[in-house]
């Protein structure tokens, strides 16, 4: 299912069928971004983080050179912003898929310092700073690409794209959508500017 | 397949049915910690390292290395000369000589002067009539360094030759303290004079630089467990890590108890040394 089929199927529940009154597909599709992250992440933390890995996206993406901060990075795509950075899934090399870089929460950077696993056993590793992965213990010769796993946001898929989400997700995430949508269906619609609250 | 500490946290992690890595440096943390605890209980026997340290002639010190745990012979190590090869180039040779641990000697930093031994004279005290009672039979025909070498009881050339009475075992005058807090090893004043560098044998953290570590594969059952029982303690899981814990104390006494068993090899050494065949009368 993808986006487009996933808002008419919940414009459809919500039982608008008169063309004039439709509800517009963007709101559904906006409505969707705030309501998933929340039900995968109860999927995830019940049935492991596996959830997380159906609904992704893998980008080549370059790599540049941070003069202010003398690190690398890449600039990763705007992930689905799940708790302790979980929309990055993976960050590696472009063809060797056993060779992972190893994600650190930046903050971590000077706790480190003081202990052994500074060095991370010999791994590279990289922290996020908002949308941009810095790397950490980089390898010598660092590539010009990266290969970047990350969770979408809906918004940031296509239309034709399917959204692989397990299908218990779906159904909860269609319930979730039509319980919020409804008081809008519910309230009646006033078009006179009167300052006065829709009754 | 290298047995490691990646090894241990990517097993905890495939176990855990963790899809990704987030955890990979709190896990490595507890593994290194894991690492120590089995070390420190000698539980993992691969840690003794040996090591060249170069001796600063103005403090009489040596930096010890960042992996230090405690000694077990240090060393001076004395170049000498043994002639010319065939193409007229020298050949040097290096003599170890292990120093006593002399837990007297202060250190006063900077300001410690290095004396100019006198060797000689002692050396003239303790060997008296002459030079063949004072060196062993391959020692090299040099002079200077040997003077302070035999003060200890020995057996020379079949001849018993008292030591020097109130000298320690080994070295007069070569010895050293171990000044962990500096992180220095410090020296009597005369070592200088003949020394550059110190051979340490000591025993190691077993960490490398980068905070891995080669493991002994019997240890793998013992250290997986300390690292789960410390990461359901983290997710305060208390229940397993009640049960992860029983598990690392069984496995860690699986452990000892293998070192410590007696191989078929060491059966037959035994017999060997203790049991005598008699002709029966």
């Amino acid at each position: 299912m993808n986006r487009l089929q996933f808002a008419d199927l919940v414009i459809l529940n919500l039982g608008y069928n008169d063309v004039d009154k439709k509800l517009d597909r963007r709101q559904v599709i906006a409505d969707m971004d705030i309501h998933l992250p929340f039900i995968l992440t109860q999927f995830a933390s019940k049935f492991g983080e596996g959830v997380l890995n159906n609904f992704t996206v893998t980008s080549i993406l370059p790599v540049s050179f941070d003069t202010g901060r003398g690190r690398f990075f890449v600039d990763v795509p705007k992930p689905m912003n799940l708790g302790g950075f979980a929309g990055i899934r993976q960050i590696g090399d472009t063809q060797n898929e056993d060779q992972n870089y190893v994600p650190i929460q930046s903050s971590f950077n000077s706790i480190m310092s003081y202990l052994e696993v500074n060095g991370l056993a010999g791994r590279n590793g990289f922290f996020l700073d908002g949308n941009r992965a810095y790397f950490r213990n980089q390898p010598v010769d660092m590539p010009s690409n990266v290969r970047v796993t990350w969770v979408p946001t809906i918004m940031n898929i296509s239309d034709t794209q399917e959204i692989t989400c397990p299908a218990e997700t779906l159904s909860m995430l269609s319930d979730k959508i039509v319980e919020a949508l409804m008081i809008q269906k519910q309230t009646p619609e006033n078009v006179i500017n009167d300052n006065k609250d829709n009754q | 397949m290298i047995y490691d500490l990646k090894y241990i946290v990517a097993n905890v992690l495939m176990e855990g049915n963790t899809l990704d890595e987030r955890r990979y440096a709190v896990l490595l943390k507890h593994a290194i910690n894991g690492f120590r605890k089995l070390n420190l209980h000698s539980l993992i026997e691969n840690t003794v390292r040996t090591e060249r340290l170069e001796l600063n002639p103005f403090t009489n010190t040596a930096n010890l290395p960042n992996d230090f745990i405690d000694w077990f012979k240090v060393g001076a190590i004395y170049r000498f000369n043994c002639g010319l090869d065939e193409q007229g180039n020298d050949i040097w040779r290096e003599r170890i000589v292990n120093l006593d641990y002399n837990p007297n000697i202060r250190g006063v930093g900077s300001e410690l002067r290095v004396c100019e031994c006198n060797d000689v004279n002692i050396n003239q005290a303790f060997v008296g009539s002459g030079e063949a009672a004072g060196y062993r039979n391959n020692d090299p025909a040099q002079t200077g360094w040997y003077g302070w070498l035999y003060y200890a009881p020995r057996v020379n050339n079949g001849q018993y030759t008292a030591g020097l009475y109130g000298v320690g075992q080994n070295v007069y005058r070569g010895s050293f303290v171990v000044d962990l807090p500096n992180q220095l090893l410090r020296f009597s004043s005369c070592i200088t004079h003949h020394v550059k560098e110190i051979l340490l044998e000591y025993r190691a953290t077993g960490l490398s630089a980068d905070g891995n570590a080669i493991i002994p594969q019997d240890s793998i059952p013992s250290l997986i467990a300390y690292v789960k029982w410390k990461d359901a303690e983290d997710k305060k899981d208390m229940t397993w890590a009640r049960y992860f814990m029983a598990e690392f104390n069984s496995e860690a006494m699986a452990l000892n108890m293998r070192n410590n068993a007696i191989s078929e090899h060491d059966w037959y050494t035994l017999m060997r040394e203790t049991l005598v065949q008699t002709p029966k009368g």
